[in-house]
């Protein structure tokens, strides 16, 4: 059964990424993105590795494809004019990705790890059975219980320097006035 | 965690709780000269809680937050020399940054900040707490060095600072992984053991010297010698002043001093690899930083070649391998922070009458011994104490250092350290000789307030009568040491 879905969503998430790179549309091509980080938090929960399909959906789709989508619609980006060039980069690219093939072809070739036997990240200790999340969860709020907080300041920083190094006070900038806002009167 | 984390955390706990503090106390006190008054004696009142807290309550050689920090006395010395830099910095800025019409709250929040990065950074027994330290520094160091959002200038060093900074992370965070890859530790005195083992079995090195010198590289980027260096003047150049004052100490002996840890806990046994990697780095920074410096006509653009040039000096101190190598460097480098503090200060108070700006070339310096005796004689007593002038502190600072190379027989790294130390000289002199016996070309205006008369006037005494109470500092640095195993 296993195997069965996971040729599902293989096949997917080849044809989904092909059309990332082939379709017309680059909102299209984000929304095939998408669609390819999904697949692979799906394959995730095969291996029993949920927390990293959770984050791939949370950061992947919630952030970084958000963003994407918000620099195409921002920059007027002419997808096709681009797309001229593919075809002097094609012996290049072609040539690398053989390449990587070849390599990943070897390293799964050599490796030992059974691909038809279910792979189980989930440990049993003791009675209890932990998954990848809670074994996550209680390293991280005991022992690197530091580096957690610290993790935490510094994206305080990296906040609060955008904000300081972008708002500034213009002339002639339209704002929201909150109190006469709530004070207007209904005509 | 424990209570005991709690008190051997406090200076960095006291620094971050003020931060925050200072950070909401700006948001609901709206800009006011009363409220942006009451934040600077709060950071400064912080910093002085947290040198009290490293004092009276740190006791040293002891790990805490599950072994990821470690204060031993070596540890501790720099984390007083930092905190003490960073007190002059916020007192020297306040004047400047309120005459530029930029100060804001944020400005104390980021410096703070980044000296809890620095303090986290020397502290560090393992990596992940080490490149988070190393991070949070260096985020709030791209911030200040944009700080001045209306003067392009400024905009254009904090994008090159960031990209390279940047760049230099991602090299050293990839060494990181391929460090712990080969040792499967992250834990300094683990690692050193690990490696240890290794070299009894003879094992092969190949991807540990990559991992290595990715490190090397990475750390270098962030002080800044050659050839990593070509950030380093345009970033100083276009920051506001006094947070060049501050990038040219504080975050660089926050770097150098992990570096010297980093290379003599878990490379202890590793001592041949590194040896050449620092011997040419150390080479061409000196020869580099001062043939360069003799052309530039920007105090700040001399001031960024001549840290190159001291930085590699200072590697000659590690290159020696030995204690005193280690203690040299340091008296150095309180040497070094006192006298270009003073320095950066007596900057800071030059000002051109008719536009009204702060004056960075060094040409404008002409015939300030007839507006300002005071200042272009505490000129002239920095610029020849950092040249390294016999009675003056620089020159003990260069005189243990390669006292310690000779009995090393490290010959030619101090030939060349004497011959670019010569060449150095005489673009410090130049400006002393600009000072004193050229002609005005235009008005300068001195103002300097009491606390940076202070300033200047503890920083000049210090580098007269070293010489009377240097014996005295050596007793100090001598009882820190580096716990070089468990």
């Amino acid at each position: 059964m296993t195997i069965f879905l996971f040729f599902i969503v293989s096949t997917v998430i080849v044809v989904s990424s092909l059309l990332v790179i082939l379709s017309k549309n680059p909102i299209h091509s984000v929304l095939f993105l998408i669609l390819v980080f999904f697949n692979t938090a799906i394959l995730f929960i095969f291996l029993n590795a949920e927390f990293l399909s959770m984050i791939l959906l949370i950061v992947y789709i919630g952030a970084v494809a958000v963003l994407f989508l918000f620099v195409i619609m921002m920059l007027d980006i002419n997808v096709a004019k681009l797309r001229k060039s593919f075809l002097n980069y094609l012996p290049l690219a072609s040539l690398i990705g053989f390449i990587i093939f070849l390599e990943l072809f070897y390293v799964v070739s050599q490796s030992k790890l059974d691909i038809a036997d279910e792979a189980s990240v989930s440990l049993n200790i003791g009675d209890k059975f932990l998954n990848n999340t809670k074994i996550i969860g209680n390293i991280l709020y005991t022992d690197y219980f530091l580096l957690f907080q610290l993790s935490g300041i510094i994206l305080l920083v990296a906040m609060i320097g955008a904000i300081l190094l972008t708002l500034r006070k213009r002339s002639g900038a339209k704002k929201q006035n909150i109190h006469d806002q709530i004070l207007r009167k209904n005509k | 965690m424990l209570l005991n984390d709690i008190k051997l955390f406090s200076s960095e706990i006291i620094l971050i709780i003020c931060s925050v503090f200072i950070l909401m106390y700006g948001i609901f006190f709206k800009d006011n000269s009363q409220s942006i008054k009451n934040i600077f004696y709060i950071s400064v009142l912080s910093l002085i809680l947290s040198f009290y807290s490293i004092i009276y309550f740190v006791n040293p050689e002891m790990s805490f937050f599950n072994n990821l920090l470690i204060n031993d006395t070596f540890t501790l010395f720099f984390k007083k020399i930092v905190l003490i830099g960073t007190i002059v910095i916020v007192l020297i800025s306040y004047n400047y940054l309120i005459d530029l019409e930029i100060i804001k709250p944020e400005f104390f929040f980021l410096i703070l900040l980044s000296t809890v990065g620095i303090l986290i950074l020397i502290s560090s027994r393992n990596i992940l707490s080490m490149y988070l330290g190393l991070e949070l520094q260096s985020i709030c160091l791209y911030i200040l060095a944009a700080y001045k959002t209306n003067d392009i200038k400024s905009s254009e060093s904090g994008i090159k600072y960031f990209i390279i900074g940047a760049l230099s992370s991602g090299i050293l965070l990839y060494g990181l992984s391929i460090i712990y890859g080969f040792t499967n530790a992250t834990d300094f005195y683990e690692i050193s053991e690990s490696i240890k083992l290794s070299l009894q079995n003879d094992e092969n090195f190949l991807i540990l010297n990559i991992g290595f010198v990715l490190i090397l590289s990475g750390l270098f980027f962030k002080i800044a010698v050659v050839p990593f260096h070509m950030w380093a003047p345009d970033v100083y150049e276009g920051s506001p002043t006094s947070i060049t004052a501050f990038f040219t100490t504080i975050p660089k002996i926050g770097a150098l001093a992990f570096l010297i840890k980093f290379l003599n806990i878990p490379f202890e046994n590793y001592y041949s690899a590194w040896f050449q990697i620092l011997y040419v780095v150390s080479i061409f920074s000196m020869i580099y930083g001062s043939i360069v410096a003799i052309n530039q006509s920007n105090i700040k653009r001399l001031l960024a070649y001549s840290s190159i040039n001291h930085m590699g000096f200072l590697l000659i101190g590690i290159l020696v391998g030995t204690q005193t190598g280690i203690k040299s460097i340091q008296l150095y480098l309180v040497i070094y922070m006192i006298s270009v503090l003073g320095l950066f200060t007596c900057v800071l108070s030059l000002k051109n009458k008719s536009n009204e700006l702060y004056l960075e070339n060094i040409g404008d310096f002409s015939g300030l011994i007839k507006k300002n005796s005071f200042v272009a004689f505490s000129f002239a007593v920095l610029l020849f104490s950092i040249a390294g002038l016999p009675p003056l502190a620089g020159f003990f600072g260069k005189l243990y250092i390669l006292i310690s190379a000779i009995e090393s027989k490290l010959y030619i790294l101090s030939i060349v350290a004497i011959l670019t130390s010569i060449v150095s000289a005489f673009y410090y002199l130049r400006i002393i000789k600009i000072i004193f016996f050229d002609e005005p070309v235009n008005d300068i205006s001195v103002n300097t307030s009491i606390v940076s008369k202070l300033i200047i006037i503890i920083s000049i005494i210090f580098s007269i009568t070293l010489i009377l109470f240097v014996s005295d500092i050596l007793e100090l640095i001598n009882s820190t040491s580096i716990l070089t195993n468990l």
